[in-house]
């Protein structure tokens, strides 16, 4: 699943236009990821330049 | 709530539309998300001295320094120094925003602060948005026509229907610090080439002060994981200024987008990051944010007039203007980027030896125009014909 560390998140919105299934959103300062919708595309966690987001690959062969 | 307008986000685009509504005797409400405009800063705070002079006047308390030189360092060391007073400004941008904000409330606008919006909605054209508002909660705001300036997330053009989504091949990762406790020029930016400092892009020092600057670098989206962008600035700092402080710390996304810009579906006008009228080279997007919130928010003043019958017809006023204006600088942007995305380190080092044997006999760059600067680099280096070609 996705992890969203918020202490580290600056709140850029950076990742959000990068959503190919449009799962993370940007509320007033956090940032959140519809965890139905991602498809672990790996998309934002490799655009954030501060890595508050990451994958975390419990089913992984 | 009933409103003429809605502006969401008060950012430099955002604002300034709010400004020519609110000018024009409309009602209007400008959205923005956080507690005030301007924070939190996702900027170099770099901007042209003579393209925003000409937009507007400003208060010296909005800018921390102005440069009369450039600095570019290619990937072997080469540097190239050129002088060209009053080339740009190193704004105060979030007193910047907060003074464009101010100015769209005295003109009359209502500021909306930590309010953001949920959902579009109408029949035929747009006339309702779903918002949220941190202390009261939830409402609905009706208006005639909308204007989405909210930044490179641009939620609302999303929630529109218009398709955002950004190929994360067309994308740089940015990472900038706030440096205190340094040495720098106050009226030198510095500019750093080279793909194992800047893979696919550059890293800069805009000075804020000849003891502070904002210090940060791009990386293409695609090459983070080998280059991570904070190990490379911190990398880079260490060795430039070993005894600066962190006084900030700040990130975003700079857009190489490739894609069809759109500006406007139906009621709803698309400007500034929203819209992706961002320079593809150095990511530079205040001068655009301004010009298009100007222009889109004189449209919407002109159909609420009913000046406009159709809104098919709002595009005579924007995007027409806009592009009229900017269209072709951001074409010749995108087709440089993609020049400069084929060179090599070896390529770089070259070009900053050809323009110092250009400028050699220049004290200024002043009023020379990049076609003269290109064809002068071409004829002592016809090599870089092979990546020139690509511009036609």
């Amino acid at each position: 699943m996705l992890i969203i560390a918020q202490e580290l998140c600056l709140d850029c919105g950076g990742c959000v236009p990068l959503c190919p299934v449009e799962g993370l959103f940007l509320s007033f300062e956090d940032l959140f990821c519809d965890q139905a919708l991602c498809t672990l595309c790996g998309a934002c966690p490799e655009f954030c330049p501060v890595r508050a987001i990451t994958l975390e690959l419990k089913d992984a062969v | 709530m009933r409103y003429d307008a809605v502006v969401i986000g008060a950012g430099p685009a955002g604002s300034m539309a709010a400004v020519e509504i609110a000018r024009a005797g409309f009602s209007v409400a400008l959205l923005e998300k956080h507690s005030q405009p301007g924070t939190p800063l996702c900027c170099g705070e770099a901007v042209s001295k003579g393209a925003l002079d000409r937009l507007m006047s400003l208060k010296p308390d909005l800018i921390s320094c102005t440069i009369d030189e450039i600095k570019v360092v290619s990937p072997g060391g080469k540097a190239i120094t050129v002088k060209h007073p009053g080339a740009g400004y190193i704004l105060n941008r979030p007193q910047f925003d907060l003074e464009l904000a101010r100015q769209a409330v005295a003109a009359g606008a209502e500021l909306l602060t930590e309010t953001i919006g949920l959902q579009l909605s109408g029949e035929t054209a747009f006339e309702s948005l779903a918002i949220d508002n941190r202390k009261d909660g939830p409402g609905t705001i009706d208006a005639r026509i909308f204007i989405a300036a909210d930044g490179v997330e641009s939620k609302v053009a999303r929630l529109a229907g218009i398709p955002n989504l950004i190929n994360v091949r067309e994308t740089e990762s940015l990472l900038q610090y706030r440096l205190k406790n340094i040495e720098v020029d106050p009226a030198l930016i510095e500019i750093y080439l080279g793909r194992r400092i800047a893979p696919s892009s550059y890293l800069w020092i805009f000075p804020k002060s000849d003891r502070e600057a904002n210090v940060g670098l791009g990386v293409s989206t695609r090459l983070t994981q080998k280059f991570p962008p904070e190990q490379l600035l911190n990398d880079f700092i260490g060795s430039r200024f070993p005894g600066a402080i962190e006084a900030g710390k700040f990130c975003g996304l700079a857009p190489r987008y490739q894609g069809e810009r759109i500006f406007r579906l139906k009621n709803l006008l698309v400007a500034g990051d929203a819209a992706r009228a961002d320079d593809s080279i150095s990511g530079a997007g205040i001068l655009y944010a301004l010009l298009s919130g100007r222009y889109a928010g004189m449209a919407a003043a002109a159909f609420l007039r009913g000046d406009i019958r159709q809104e098919a017809e709002l595009d005579q006023l924007y995007p027409k203007k806009f592009l009229d204006e900017k269209g072709e600088e951001l074409a010749l942007y995108r087709k440089l980027r993609n020049i400069y995305d084929r060179l090599t380190d070896d390529d770089f080092d070259e070009i900053i030896v050809a323009l110092i044997e250009f400028f050699a006999a220049r004290d200024s760059v002043a009023g020379l125009k990049p076609g003269q600067i290109l064809a002068g680099l071409i004829k002592t280096r016809p090599k870089l014909l092979k990546y020139v070609r690509h511009l036609w």
